[in-house]
């Protein structure tokens, strides 16, 4: 019986010995081969699947090795320029998918398909801060009406295709507390009826964080109201301009099943000419619709080609109405509704932005501000107060 | 640098392990310490200099203690070692308690003392506690005199260990940082350690810390008596898989370039008691706290009253080495008294009791506990509590709480199931019946280390929670 023991044990000790050689030599085989393939593998510049530029090889320079820049700044250009990097992170998608989670990297995966960004907590001194400057931006031209609108997030509105219980927050609360900072000065637009009447049609993308064109319409009419729109368009050409779109929820979440359509608005009664101006990269074009970018990946920068720091639109209307839209990307898709109704249009958007506000209102003879924004946006912006001082 | 990080795993580790092993025997120390010294420069480089100070400094304190005792001079020695402890115990508190100490000072005496915020040199509260280990221990003549600059500094900086422990005790190491042995076997083991480490702390920790995070952020009137619990679960969780998946990184480590530290956790959840679940969690600091302090001081050989104070003194130590804020203070102060009671009134009471009736009301202890160590402050910490006895809270169930319980069910029943030392013995009894499973053995190893590698590249979500000690 001891005899046995031993011998037990001693075969016990031999299959760790030779489990532990096997182990490592397959570990460093990893390591090794992992090594050279990094080092041969040609840096990638841009990520398609993750909308953004990869991190290239810090320049080595005393300075930023004293401070840690250069070592901080190296490790993220390993991890971004890891072999196979795409598939490692499908790899982690599955991986949370497989432990039961409805969300993944921050985006509930809802039903019917739809792909939601929880909204952030705000940071509500900032909020503050900015919507000061635009208090005193507001009473510096009382002339001049300034009109603030946002629009919450499909999360918000979409309620009912969230998973089970997933926090949301609750973004009509948060309008409403924007709302009581603005004061008398600013006009505060609210767009959140409108849409919630019109939950059930495809008023947000299912793929995407933005709002539909369709969506645009609905909280169009309300806008048209409140700025005193005089007979608003209620007729419109629908074009379907790509119906293959997966947008950035899809990257972020990695959940690739759904499809969207994205549509693009052409008044029937008002036929306006006007050309667009991209200032800073002093371009010009006969439309707002960038086709060639229904070639990319992300479809819904057709509307403008994305974010740009200024648009200037001239129309042929009489009428000397003229705009300051001050905005996110989700006023990118409403400005095909405001078109016939102003003389000028000029698009700022405060993250790209860097002159003066007042020169614009003074050299164009804006009638009235619309500050235009996504509720999340919004609530983290850090660069509205910078532009308007 | 952090173990679980593209970086380390696949540059700075393979480039660390070729050189060591291609260099002759007696380079192979060089090799540890300059190695370890870009590794504590990497995250914080102008703190090298602190660094490179405290091993010389506590080299030559080391060598005067030695040098005055063969002298015979007593005093002298005395003075030296008293120095030198105070040297260490100034420099970490200057850099891990003056603000604490500051703000209090303002706050109750009628003065205005600017302050300033101090980034914390990384692993100093590790280091300080292993320098000291070494200057006591060579005052007291348990150890000999380390004359060779290079090994001291090896001990001292060693990376395996330099952030997040174990506290390395010099006893322990001295005889290793000469004569070592490595072997392929030996690395193998360590690759084993450094792999379970990593799942731990990628796969379980942060994976699940995500759920806390996400119930931290929960508004007020989203807080049921659900959800208090499953962020305090999480809670519990990811601080044991964080903290010990890192130490088990650091042993796998020490392994690979033929160290043996001890080891820093033994299942703590496992415990039926409190006395027992401070023999199981960090160990190391533990022994540490008990050799330099509680022995010191007396232990438990003396009257009852010393005794209490013993006990005390440690654990306030304890709880303030874990931090520099009150509910740290409260956290040590808290085990001292737990502790006491199960010493003095509990511990027949609790012998009596069915092992599930102790394991739960060590787990609800332990638990409240670490309340304590994550809320922000001892007011929200006691409201937290309350929430999850039904005080404050609102209502004892919310959708909120369910859709976070749904999400991670799995990921807590793996937890529960990895608390346990009948998991990994299961496997390794199942593995170990035929030679040829070692194939399956292997390939569980690296579907785990596959697995995790894909959460770093991915790397969006890797906070390393023992930063801060």
């Amino acid at each position: 019986m001891a005899l046995e023991n031993r011998d037990r044990h001693k075969q016990i000790q031999r299959w760790w010995k030779d489990f532990y050689c096997r182990l490592v030599k397959i570990f460093v085989l990893i390591l090794a081969v992992t090594f050279i393939i990094n080092l041969i593998k040609k840096d990638g510049t841009f990520s398609e699947e993750e909308n953004r530029v990869l991190a290239k090889r810090p320049e080595f320079t005393w300075d930023s090795v004293k401070s840690g820049k250069y070592m901080a700044e190296f490790e993220t250009y390993i991890s971004d320029q890891f072999f196979a990097r795409n598939q490692w992170i499908t790899l982690k998608l599955y991986e949370d998918r497989f432990l039961g989670k409805r969300e993944s990297n921050g985006v509930y995966l809802g039903k019917k398909g739809y792909l939601m960004e929880a909204a952030d907590n705000p940071d509500w001194g900032n909020v503050e801060k900015n919507m000061d400057s635009m208090a005193s931006f507001a009473e510096k031209y009382p002339d001049v009406p300034v009109y603030l609108s946002l629009v919450p997030n499909a999360a918000y509105i979409l309620k009912d295709k969230l998973p089970y219980g997933a926090p949301c927050r609750d973004q009509s609360e948060d309008i409403q507390k924007v709302n009581s900072m603005a004061g008398d000065s600013i006009q505060v637009i609210r767009v959140e009826e409108a849409l919630k009447k019109h939950a059930k049609e495809d008023i947000y993308y299912r793929t995407d964080h933005h709002w539909t064109s369709l969506g645009a319409s609905y909280a169009f009419e309300k806008l048209a109201e409140e700025m005193k729109i005089e007979n608003p368009e209620t007729d419109y050409q629908v074009y379907i301009v790509a119906d293959d779109f997966e947008g950035t929820l899809a990257s972020k979440s990695g959940y690739h099943k759904s499809r969207d359509a994205i549509q693009v608005y052409e008044p029937k009664s008002h036929d306006t000419e006007y050309i667009v101006m991209y200032v800073e990269e002093g371009s010009k074009s006969a439309s707002i619709y960038k086709s060639e970018c229904l070639q990319e990946k992300d479809k819904y920068t057709v509307f403008f080609g994305g974010n740009h720091a200024r648009i200037d639109i001239s129309t042929t209307l009489k009428e000397e109405r003229n705009l300051l839209l001050v905005k996110d990307s989700y006023a990118n898709c409403m400005v095909q509704f405001l078109l016939p109704y102003y003389q000028n249009i000029i698009m700022i958007d405060p993250r790209y932005f860097y002159e003066s506000v007042d020169n614009i209102m003074g050299s164009y003879g804006i009638t009235e501000v619309l500050f235009l924004y996504n509720v999340n946006t919004f609530l983290g912006d850090h660069s509205i107060a910078d532009v308007l001082a | 640098m952090i173990f679980s990080s593209v970086f380390f795993i696949f540059i700075f580790l393979p480039i660390v392990l070729l050189v060591y092993y291609i260099v002759p025997k007696k380079s192979k120390n060089v090799v540890i310490l300059i190695s370890s010294l870009i590794f504590y420069a990497w995250g914080e480089p102008v703190y090298l200099a602190l660094m490179i100070f405290s091993i010389i400094y506590n080299y030559i304190a080391g060598i005067e203690i030695g040098y005055r005792r063969d002298e015979g001079n007593e005093g002298r020695a005395k003075r030296v070692f008293w120095m030198a402890a105070a040297v260490n115990l100034l420099i970490l508190g200057f850099f891990k308690y003056y603000g604490f100490l500051i703000d209090n000072l303002n706050h109750i005496l009628p003065v205005d003392i600017p302050n300033r915020a101090l980034a914390l040199p990384i692993g100093i509260s590790f280091y300080t506690f292993q320098t000291l280990s070494y200057v006591i221990d060579v005052y007291k003549g348990n150890v000999e005199v380390q004359k060779n600059l290079i090994c001291f500094g090896t001990y001292i900086s060693m990376f395996p260990q330099l952030i997040a422990g174990p506290i390395v005790r010099y006893a322990d190491v001295q005889s290793q940082l000469t004569e070592r042995k490595e072997s392929l076997a030996k690395v193998g083991s360590g690759t084993a350690w450094f792999l379970r480490g990593l799942g731990k702390k990628v796969l379980l920790a942060n994976n699940i810390g995500m759920a806390y995070d996400a119930i931290m952020t929960l508004p007020e009137d989203e807080m049921s008596v659900l959800a208090a619990w499953i962020g305090c679960a999480a809670y519990t969780f990811q601080i044991y898989f964080d903290f010990s998946g890192y130490s088990d990184m650091a042993i796998g480590l020490g392994k690979m370039f033929g160290f043996d530290f001890m080891k820093n956790f033994e299942y703590p959840y496992m415990s039926a008691s409190i006395t027992e679940f401070w023999r199981r969690w960090h160990i190391s600091l533990g022994s540490w706290f008990r050799e330099y302090v509680y022995i010191p001081l007396g232990g438990n050989r003396v009257s009852k009253i010393k005794h209490i104070r013993n006990l005390f003194a440690v654990w306030m130590l304890t709880g303030l080495w874990h931090g520099a804020a009150w509910n740290f203070i409260f956290w040590g102060a808290y085990y001292g008294v737990l502790l006491m009671l199960e010493k003095y009134f509990l511990k027949n009471l609790l012998e009596k009791l069915p092992g599930l009736v102790r394991h739960v009301y060590t787990m609800v202890l332990i638990m409240a506990g670490w309340v304590f160590f994550f809320s922000p402050g001892i007011g929200s910490a006691v409201k937290y509590i309350g929430r999850m006895f039904g005080i404050g809270a609102a209502g004892l169930i919310n959708p909120a709480a369910v859709y976070y319980l749904y999400n991670y069910i799995l990921l807590f029943a793996v937890l529960i199931l990895c608390s346990t030392p009948h998991t990994y013995r299961r496997f390794s009894v199942f593995m170990q019946q035929r030679t040829g499973r070692c194939r399956i053995a292997i390939a569980a190893y690296i579907v785990m280390f596959v697995l995790s590698v894909a959460y770093l590249v991915n790397a969006t979500y890797n906070p390393f929670l023992y930063f801060r000690f």
